[in-house]
């Protein structure tokens, strides 16, 4: 008879013999094998999942066959509803990219090292099930490590220098968000670690107001690290940019979800009296990152950047949805903190859809323009047609238009923040609107920046050799994305039913929610594209013609480029982006003898932000010293007068 | 009456009122400045001779480029349908959420800027680069504004915001009005962000986005401009006062003096616009930061009066 149970343990160790798969043969034959059995085996867990998440069973344990994991997985509890749309999520992720991957790697295996890129990105799903599979705390981050040592290893044994030096990054904010995370549990569970994330609930109760401040604190930055929130968010730039395409989307997602569901399991969903300054940490620092992560979007050339800061600004805003719940919870807002983690929710359940297809998309467009720049690219919808409309389709998802899980889950949170509106003191009142601009700030930056990033790829007229002569992908590359931009617009239609499952109140929704109408809506906006089609389009009144640009060809070059798209919100928000690495011009000399002959090349600025700030007045106050120090020795009078004073000044404060 | 009757003439009324609006305006500030000033009614027979002529496709076009006008049409047809403008509780009110008209006039927004680009001539991306950020930025205004409304009317329907709207309903209602006024001279790419009768490069806007376009695809673009300013035209007048729409009780009496209101209330709102571009100078673009911002604080302080003076 069929027990999921089972079903659930065959994917979780099923995906460590795929792992094990991948070593055994040829790169090109083990990759095939040993993706075809990853793909395989995530399928279950998506069935396993879907069957908790979907059917009548709440809990659903793995088999204790195997006495040494009673360790990790207790036998009283497993996977249950919270736990399985998570799992759900990482493996429908898994399951395309194993897919993707089936046609990539075999044909790029010369690129990468197949084998080892197949173990660590079987091990990686491995470690990301395990951590959601978990119920003690301990297990929760035995596996969350091995995540990051298999994605870890995944990228430095794959890439060059450069590579390496970025999974030294990923791995040191990795450690000290584990670290974080480590002292955060061990306080909040008094000492207790072993214990499952039901008894931290019990323990709140016992601690001092000042022990669980410093533990939400420490749980705050350990997964804000993990998440990838400013100032922590280099990591994820660096990992998108280097790792092979197919293992993209588990290696930027994993982490992020695993951070999200951390937040959820043990302050969100726990704390009863969450700690007021941790609940405006969670808005401020949200809210700050996804305004930056928007900005950069933006502002971005490169694909696969542009969509990392949209990681990024999804991470700040779920963070920033987290808090207002948080908040919600202190005051006793319970449709505020509902209708909060309902936006959070459809938020990441929406990002996970689009920014796979979009990542898995970005890597099609890559392999036929040979370029990540959107500079390069262009004219691919004429190329492409079918895949620019997949495309287009995930990026005006990631647009958080209607009828996406972003649009909705801000229709949500603009409902409930409403009704309870009138319940908070006017000063929070004030504040709630401030984030309200921010937030939807935020979501008009990224419809600049996703509807720059289609325009500039797809539209217009090819810029380089490679775009113009791309072709439509094969449907081994094709249909693992049309898949996930049908979840992206979908998510959109039963996330809401997905969200009531984990037990969640959504009456706030059920009146003048907009789901459903915006839906409606769309629907209506293409039915009445289809009757004006019948009316306005006549085949004999259609010609081809050249644009008329006064007597001269229009070549690429003439367009506007992504960097010229971008550049008024350069300019508008400069003072925001003087932080920002920017693009410095390198000239190297060619002969050390002759200084005008130069190689000229971009780069990176290298430094970080922090010494820019810091530096000037450091370097102030160095020149200050030493030119006091000048003057003691030549004997100025001023300088000798100042010093007194001074010095008189400190005596009379101390003695005061 | 039926719901749905009243909203079929609701369209009607907006969709034959929408061209007029644009020749008003030409025409009042043509006399303003002294000249005679084209027949208001001239751009009818101009819309219809669009229609005759061909589609001229640039040979790099793909299918946005063909697919643009339709969606930029048909998300100025659902806000027609939709919104408040002469008919209160009609059948689109429920579909009058204020995030659905951001999100609609987003995603219009979002194809006409597709279009541009795909021409794949030297001012599509221009124009599309300005139009989207100025859209990008009036976002947080516009929800400002209707939360703003929204916490007086305790409904974030716009149907509902309208029924007690009012310049007298308070503060609150005039300082939104006014910062959707200014928003929606942005949104409709009207002065003081651009120059709807330029053809100089530099000041162009909507004018580069349609370059590329001509016969009927340029006439659907016109067109849903124009639908699109109509129905700020009506929303804005009746924000500040909702007197006179039609309702499921009303008569043909009824019927026949919402319709003469819309035209008067077109009128009047035709003749501020053009007193204004006339005395106003077009502000350089890159100093529109400062008209977005004054827009912005004015519906923050529209939302933080509604909130401590409920």
């Amino acid at each position: 008879m069929f027990n999921p149970q089972y079903l659930l343990a065959l994917s979780f160790f099923g995906t460590l013999v795929s792992a094990f798969l991948s070593l055994l043969w040829s790169a090109r034959a083990s990759s095939r094998i040993a993706l075809s059995s990853l793909a395989f085996f995530s399928f279950l867990g998506i069935v396993a999942a879907g069957y908790v998440v979907f059917g009548g069973q709440t809990v659903l344990s793995l088999p204790s066959f195997f006495p040494p994991l009673a360790f990790f997985f207790s036998t009283t509890s497993g996977l249950d509803r919270l736990g399985a749309i998570f799992f759900l999520l990482l493996n429908l992720c898994a399951f395309f990219s194993a897919l993707f991957g089936m046609t990539y790697m075999p044909r790029h295996a010369y690129l990468h090292h197949a084998r080892s890129v197949g173990f660590f990105f079987a091990v990686t799903l491995f470690a990301l099930d395990g951590a959601l599979l978990s119920t003690s705390l301990i297990g929760f981050l035995f596996f969350s490590e091995l995540a990051v040592l298999s994605s870890f290893a995944l990228v430095v044994r794959d890439g060059g220098a450069v590579p390496r030096s970025h999974a030294y990054q990923y791995f040191v904010t990795h450690q000290f968000s584990a670290s974080a995370l480590a002292a955060g549990f061990f306080l909040l569970a008094n000492g207790a670690v072993l214990g499952s994330f039901g008894s931290l609930a019990l323990m709140e109760h016992e601690l001092s107001p000042l022990r669980l401040f410093a533990a939400c604190g420490l749980l705050f930055l350990g997964f804000a690290a993990r998440a990838g929130l400013v100032p922590f968010h280099g990591w994820l730039l660096s990992v998108d940019k280097d790792a092979p395409t197919y293992v993209l989307p588990l290696l930027s997602l994993g982490s992020t979800l695993s951070a999200f569901y951390g937040v959820l399991r043990s302050m969100v969903f726990l704390l009863e009296n969450p700690p007021l300054a941790i609940g405006a940490a969670f808005i401020i620092l949200g809210l700050f990152t996804a305004v930056f992560g928007a900005l950069l979007l933006s502002i971005e050339e490169g694909m696969k950047e542009a969509l990392s800061y949209d990681t990024v600004k999804n991470t700040g805003l779920v963070f920033a949805f987290f808090g207002a719940a948080l908040i919600g919870a202190r005051f006793s807002l319970p449709t505020l903190a509902n209708a909060s983690l309902f936006a959070a929710f459809l938020v990441f359940v929406s990002h996970t859809f689009v920014k796979s297809g979009l990542l898995l998309g970005s890597g099609v467009i890559a392999l036929q323009t040979r370029t990540d720049s959107l500079e390069g690219m262009g004219g691919l919808a004429r190329r492409m047609p079918r895949f620019s409309v997949v495309f287009g389709v995930l990026a005006l998802c990631a647009a958080a238009l209607p009828p996406s899980g972003a649009f909705l889950g801000a229709s949500g949170f603009a409902e409930g923040a409403l009704s309870d509106i009138h319940a908070v003191p006017s000063q929070f009142g004030i504040l709630l609107g401030i984030a309200f601009a921010l937030f939807f700030l935020v979501n008009g930056l990224t419809f600049f920046g996703m509807v720059k990033v289609f325009a500039m790829a797809f539209l217009g007229r090819p810029s380089s050799l490679g775009a113009e002569n791309a072709v439509e992908p094969d449907l081994g590359y094709f249909a693992p994305i049309a898949c996930l931009a049908l979840l992206a617009v979908a998510a959109g239609l039963f996330a809401p039913e997905l969200f009531s499952r984990i037990g969640a109140n959504t009456h706030f929704a059920t009146d003048a929610f907009s789901g459903p109408r915006s839906t409606i809506v769309f629907l209506g906006i293409v039915v009445v594209v289809v009757i004006l089609r019948m009316f306005f389009t006549s085949p004999k009144k259609v010609r081809m013609q050249s644009p008329w640009n006064g007597g001269e060809a229009l070549t690429p070059r003439m367009e506007y480029t992504a960097t010229a798209f971008g550049s008024p919100l350069r300019f508008f928000f400069r003072f925001l982006l003087t932080f920002h690495r920017r693009r410095v011009m390198v000239s190297t000399p060619l002969l050390s003898t002759n200084p005008w002959f130069t190689v000229k090349a971009f780069r990176r600025e290298t430094d970080p932000s922090w010494k820019k700030i810091i530096a000037p007045y450091l370097l102030g106050a160095k020149g200050l010293f030493l030119r006091m120090l000048a003057g003691l020795q030549s004997g100025n009078v001023q300088t000798y007068v100042a010093m007194m004073l001074l010095t008189l000044s400190a005596c009379i404060l101390l003695a005061l | 009456m039926s719901p749905l009757l009243l909203t079929v003439i609701q369209l009607l009324s907006t969709a034959l009122l929408a061209p007029l609006a644009f020749g008003l305006i030409r025409y009042f500030k043509a006399r303003i400045s002294g000249r005679t000033g084209m027949n208001p009614f001239l751009i009818y027979a101009q819309l219809l001779l669009g229609l005759k002529k061909e589609n001229l496709l640039p040979p790099t076009s793909s299918w946005a480029f063909k697919t643009a006008p339709y969606v930029v049409l048909s998300s100025s047809i659902f806000l027609a349908l939709s919104l408040p403008l002469v008919v209160l509780g009609g059948a689109g009110a429920n579909y009058s959420h204020f995030l659905l008209f951001v999100g609609v006039l987003a995603f219009s927004g979002a194809f006409h800027a597709f279009g541009a680009i795909d021409a794949g001539g030297v001012m599509g991306g221009m124009g599309a680069s300005r139009h989207m950020l100025i859209m990008c930025l009036s976002q947080p205004t516009l929800i400002l504004v209707f939360l703003a409304l929204a916490i007086r009317a305790d409904t974030s329907l716009i149907d509902g915001m309208i029924m007690g709207a009012g310049v007298f309903g308070g503060p609150s209602f005039v300082l939104a009005a006014l910062a959707l006024m200014l928003i929606g001279l942005a949104e409709n790419d009207r002065y003081p962000a651009d120059n709807p009768e330029t053809s100089l490069e530099l000041t162009m806007i909507r004018e580069a986005m349609v370059f590329h376009y001509s016969g009927p695809y340029l006439v659907m673009m016109d067109y849903a401009a124009m639908l699109k300013l109509v129905t700020f035209f009506l929303l804005v007048t009746n924000i500040l006062s909702p007197f006179g729409l039609m309702t499921a009780e009303s008569g043909v009496l009824g019927i026949l003096l919402a319709a003469l209101l819309a035209v008067v209330k077109v009128l009047l709102a035709s003749l501020a616009v053009a007193i204004f571009e006339s005395v106003v100078a077009k502000m350089r673009f890159y100093r529109l930061q400062e008209f977005l911002s004054g827009a912005f604080f004015i519906a923050f302080a529209a939302f933080a009066l509604a909130l401590v003076m409920p």
